[in-house]
């Protein structure tokens, strides 16, 4: 008997117009992994992102999480059931102070303010973000810190599974240090399943054991690290040549 | 001095009682002025109803006049044809207001669909029920009965009318402050800070945007039948498109999610509107509603964040 | 009982009115589709140019349709700087704020016209186009033939001024697209300053078609925004023929809904289209988003 995936699609297809973004994607997750999700430009990995939160509804296929059908389900669903993400663009409550935006996620599972605001503290404690940080508004801090806020206010919701696109996006090769660093403890000492789509090749290479290439909508590749950047298939997805 | 205006929520319902108690003591019994401050005052708290959608949930409500009128007619409907007395009848209006105002939040707050449409369907909401109440009730005046009475929330003084419309807006004050320390308070700020981000943290974005709705036109429409006291009479022109927008707009140059802000651009500014009503009303007439659109344009550009942000750093400048 | 040929009559005059709606519609649905902004003060700016028109007719007796000459580049000017100076210093804010700066501009105009020219209506007394045709039972009015002829005539230029000309295309994809269109190297700040003026100015061109039978009163804004707002609701991001379609179905429901009804119930039954389309198509009836 094979042990359940945590995450499971099933010829997930979604179209914009004429265009499959994406094109019958059957991937799965097991839990505790953390995979990596590559693929050039438009090769539809946000779309499949936005398939699984909920923010799109799949034309084809299925969509399972802990064996669960989510397919057709609305996000504050799914995110309830234990998936949550983050951006490439950062998507800050700017208004608000830092720690009431992460309080905001951790309410889901703590309907006590005076909870929720406890929650949020461990959880940016965890993730480093000093004190004097918290107070502050969503319009006054870093790139790395907003990075790092948002991260929190999705893991504030207590994923099993969390999705992140592109987070090093922007950062300084000393701050992506700290992010590859911080993703991993993630994985390790809360047992999150991490989903990482990633152009930053060192990122991804450093922390997914499974890499899976996506290329026009579809999956051309997966396997360990080392394999697929050998796969040809993936060398032509990523040059642009077409085989002849 | 070290009060930000964000903080010490308890002293600042103080302080409010005081000032709105000051206030009639310092109208020396002048009969018009005491149904002007009325007047200022219940505006007051329309604008504070508001700040819970527009403020929190930053959805743009231009409606404001549509569900006050909806429910002030219809608590004076049921006293004058019903005989129920108006102290019950106004929760009946605050319910019919809650209705209408789900019937109008269940198409435009789907998720993905533009705030523009609530704003656009709220001020096409006014109109309509201007058109159909004109219908339906003619171009007459209906006058209140004179009967006076607690129970009627009628009263021959003009002081304990005021004292009423100042008791509404601390009600108003009240709700908002327990809105802000609730997990509502903080999805509702989630919402309007950034809808789908706030979808992912697991908010059901159009059930806190319908509870917003609910309750800020549930007070609406429980003030609108104090609003036909002071009036002493209404009819269709009760929904009042330039009044409405003025709601909204004390709001904005307050500062979004800023009751203080809010209570002071609405006492001020409709203070200076009557005034300049009373001295230029004849040859200058809605000059009032200039100045608000004027300094409305002056506040989106240049103070987005309203007059609450501006003290706010004023105050730590001195501190 | 309501005859056939009255049927025939009201559904002529709400064709000709709903091709009439649409220019007025087109230039709040160019703005929106581009510039991703409603204007609330899209009607007051048609009132403004109404006053204008009788400004000129009465004082100069100029006839309306003359005055549309000299309108149409001034309010090209007047949209210039009225998005310079207020819509382009809050692009990036939020939605809500955007939206208030229109409010706040529409409440200006509303009652600067209400302290110069008072509540009472102005109308043009006289206009070249003031005769009728009648065909058996139906009677076709010159002024209303002239203005859905000029409204389809214009929309159908603008249709190949979209389709056509460089800057047309960049405003269509900008609709489209906006982050393929900047893409395309499309300079997105004077596009978005010739789309308001572009907009404003085809609002000038439906005062002065107004004027030549209608009336101007400082609130003659909110009933022309409010079906501008219900055509572009319906028309969604459809492009002229969305707006134009739209505008036909409102102008048939406001004739048929006066026939029927009464005239004065005519406005809530756009009202309650509106509200009908927002519930089951809230993406515009013509939308492609």
């Amino acid at each position: 008997m094979m042990v359940e995936a945590l995450l499971e699609t099933k010829d997930v297809v979604k179209r914009f117009g004429g265009i499959r973004a994406v094109d019958g994607v059957s991937i799965s997750v097991e839990r505790g992994e953390i995979v990596g999700l590559i693929g050039p430009n438009g090769a539809g990995k946000t779309t499949l992102f936005n398939c699984i939160t909920g923010t799109y509804t799949p034309e084809e296929g299925h969509i399972f999480f802990e064996g669960k059908e989510i397919t057709k389900l609305p996000s504050n669903k799914i995110i309830r059931l234990g998936i949550a993400r983050t951006w490439q663009v950062v998507r800050p409550f700017k208004k608000m102070s830092v720690i009431d935006a992460i309080t905001t996620g951790a309410l889901l599972r703590h309907g006590k303010i005076d909870e929720a605001r406890e929650k949020a503290r461990e959880v940016a404690q965890f993730l480093g973000l000093p004190e004097e940080i918290l107070k502050k508004r969503g319009d006054e801090i870093t790139l790395m810190q907003h990075k790092l806020v948002d991260l929190a206010r999705a893991l504030a919701t207590e994923p099993k599974l969390l999705l992140i696109d592109e987070v090093g996006a922007g950062l300084r090769p000393a701050e992506l240090n700290m992010m590859i660093e911080t993703l991993h403890k993630i994985n390790k000492e809360r047992g999150t399943t991490l989903v990482v789509v990633e152009h930053i090749m060192r990122l991804v290479m450093s922390i997914s054991k499974r890499v899976i290439v996506m290329h026009e909508g579809k999956v051309i590749a997966q396997g360990k690290p080392e394999e697929v950047s050998n796969n040809p298939q993936v060398i032509q997805a990523y040059l642009g040549i077409k085989p002849v | 001095m070290r009060a930000s205006i964000t903080r010490g929520p308890i002293l600042e319902i103080l302080i409010l009682i005081v000032i709105l108690a000051i206030i009639p003591l310092a109208l020396m019994g002048n009969a018009y002025y005491e149904l002007l401050a009325a007047t200022v005052v219940l505006f007051s708290s329309m604008v504070v109803a508001w700040n819970i959608i527009g403020g929190y949930a930053g959805q743009l409500d231009l409606g404001a006049y549509a569900y006050m009128g909806v429910g002030g007619i219809v608590t004076a409907e049921l006293w004058m044809k019903a005989g129920i007395p108006p102290l019950l009848g106004i929760f009946v209006g605050g319910a019919v207001s809650a209705l209408i105002a789900i019937l109008i939040g269940i198409p435009t707050f789907r998720f993905g669909i533009k705030e523009v449409w609530y704003a656009l369907l709220t001020a096409a909401l006014v109109v309509i029920f201007n058109n159909i109440s004109r219908l339906l009730m003619g171009p007459f005046d209906y006058y209140l009965p004179p009967t006076t009475g607690f129970v009627y929330l009628k009263f021959n003084s003009y002081v304990i009318v005021y004292a009423i419309a100042a008791s509404f807006l601390i009600i108003a004050f009240l709700v908002n402050f327990f809105v802000e320390r609730s997990k509502m308070g903080y999805y509702f700020k989630a919402i309007r800070e950034d809808e789908l981000a706030a979808e992912m943290v697991g908010i059901d974005t159009r059930r806190y945007k319908l509870y917003a709705l609910l309750l800020y036109s549930f007070l609406l429409g429980v003030m609108g039948y104090i609003y036909i006291v002071i009036a002493a009479s209404y009819s269709y022109r009760i929904f009042d498109s330039s009044a409405s927008l003025s709601i909204a707009i004390m709001g904005i140059i307050g500062g979004l999610g800023s009751v203080e802000g809010g209570i002071i651009s609405s006492m001020v500014l409709r203070s200076l509107g009557e005034y300049f009503r009373s001295t230029f009303g004849s040859s200058l007439p809605g000059l009032d509603l200039l100045l608000y659109g004027a300094v409305l344009i002056l506040i989106g550009i240049f103070q987005p964040e309203g007059i609450s942000s501006l003290i706010n750093k004023l105050l730590k400048r001195k501190g | 009982m309501i005859s056939p040929s009255l049927v025939l009559q009201n559904t002529i005059d709400g064709v000709f009115l709903g091709l009439f709606y649409s220019l007025v519609a087109m230039g709040l649905a160019l703005i929106f589709g581009v510039m991703d902004i409603i204007n609330f003060a899209h009607g007051d700016l048609l009132m403004l140019a109404a006053y204008f028109v009788w400004l000129t007719s009465a004082d100069l007796s100029v006839d309306p349709t003359v005055t549309a000459l000299l309108l149409v580049p001034l309010f090209f000017l007047i949209g210039l700087s009225i998005h310079y100076s207020m819509i382009q210093p809050v692009l990036g804010k939020e939605p809500l704020i955007q939206i208030a700066v229109t409010v706040g501009l529409g409440l200006i105009l509303q009652n600067i016209a209400l302290a110069i020219f008072k509540a009472e209506p102005k109308a043009v007394a006289y206009s070249l186009f003031s005769f009728s045709y009648s065909i058996g039972p139906i009677t076709l009015y010159a002024s209303k033939l002239f203005i859905a002829v000029v409204s389809i005539v214009t929309l159908y230029v603008l249709n190949l001024f979209l389709n056509r000309t460089f800057l047309g295309l960049a405003m269509k994809s900008t609709a489209d697209n906006r982050e393929v269109a900047q893409l395309m190297g499309i300079n997105a700040k004077r596009l978005y300053a010739l789309t308001f003026g572009l907009g404003t100015a085809l609002i000038a061109l439906s005062a002065s078609l107004w004027m030549t039978f209608g009336q101007v009163q400082p609130y003659l804004g909110t009933s022309f925004s409010l079906i501008s707002w219900v055509i572009v609701a319906m028309g969604g991001l459809g492009g002229v023929t969305g707006v134009l379609y739209s505008g036909i179905i409102v102008g048939l429901a406001e004739s048929l809904g006066s026939l029927f009804l009464t005239p004065s119930a005519r406005m809530a039954v756009v009202y309650i289209v509106f509200f009908l389309v927002l519930w089951f198509r809230p993406r515009g009836l013509f939308g492609r988003r």
